[in-house]
């Protein structure tokens, strides 16, 4: 069984996802990534790990991600986090939940950031 | 600063019915009316959401089924007990249990169009009453309640059910009965 190549087919999604972030967070040189939703089949357990990967890579480069995971959000600082929603007319908005007044008395009452997007009030 | 309404509930049943029905009823007096569903949250985030929303100077209604408790009073204590931050004056508990507004709210007409029995009142009607008198033709209970809110009659609800009528009269959602009979 030695020396044996193991086919790309055989490994699960989470693990070609692990390494093409691997390759796309340390070895490309491009100065600006955007990466679509990079925890699908992505344990949760593992979330943490990956987010803390991001952070690394991104002092030297600028780093975008679009997320609808919970895990995500609780690991991101809310400072990093930019919410797109829609409005009553069906258009988009753009917001920082940081800047808003009562999301930060929610979070100093100790109501989770992951908790507020569950509950569809970063939008506040 | 915006003034909010969160309504508390307690789970998918009960957005379902406040959304429908309550929610439209307050729009107009408040920037927003958000419902948050608690039976998953621990209790503790609960009690500090409440206290972030009085922090706002937002209001709240926390709305709970009476369950196996014998009172309203018993039921209030239970919650004075859970979450400390909770007033009194915000709390409305459902008798017994959100089926029982549900189905306060067919009408003569709406029994007959979906062959369900007449209750004249609804105040005993657990869950598991409610589900035995779901029809056959329909696929889900889901499907029964979406049905039910299709054709809502907050007069009929508000007959067959003391604690709606409760509900309903503290917020001034409608009309008075009585002086709707009196015109």
């Amino acid at each position: 069984m030695q020396n044996h190549d193991l086919p790309p087919t055989s490994l699960s999604d989470g693990t070609m996802t692990i390494f093409a972030l691997i390759i796309a967070l340390y070895f490309e040189d491009k100065p600006f990534i955007i990466i679509e939703e990079p925890v699908t089949h992505i344990h949760p357990f593992l979330v943490g790990r990956v987010i803390t990967m991001m952070k690394e890579s991104s002092k030297s480069k600028q780093i975008m991600i679009t997320t609808h995971s919970t895990e995500v959000v609780k690991h991101a600082s809310i400072e990093d986090l930019i919410l797109i929603s829609r409005d009553t007319e069906g258009f988009s908005v753009v917001s920082r939940p940081a800047d808003k007044e009562e999301v930060r008395t929610f979070l100093e009452n100790e109501i989770g950031i992951e908790e507020l997007y569950i509950q569809n009030l970063l939008g506040l | 600063m915006k003034k909010r309404l969160f309504i508390m509930v307690e789970g998918e049943d009960d957005i379902r019915f406040f959304g429908r029905i309550i929610k439209p009823l307050f729009i107009s007096r408040y920037d927003s009316v958000e419902i948050i569903p608690y039976a998953s949250i621990r209790r503790t985030k609960v009690n500090n959401f409440l206290k972030s929303v009085r922090l706002m100077k937002n209001d709240y209604i926390f709305v709970a089924d009476i369950d196996t408790e014998q009172s309203v009073r018993d039921k209030k204590q239970i919650l004075f007990y859970h979450f400390s931050n909770i007033e009194s004056g915000s709390i409305i508990v459902v008798i017994k249990e959100i089926e029982s507004w549900y189905y306060a709210g067919l009408s003569w007409e709406s029994v007959v169009n979906l062959g369900v029995p007449d209750l004249p009142v609804t105040d005993e009607l657990t869950k598991e009453n409610f589900n035995r008198l779901i029809p056959r033709k329909f696929d889900s209970r889901i499907d029964f309640m979406f049905e039910i809110l299709k054709y809502f009659s907050m007069d009929s609800a508000r007959m067959k059910n003391h604690s709606f009528r409760f509900f309903v009269d503290r917020y001034h959602l409608a009309d008075p009965i009585h002086e709707r009979s009196q015109t």
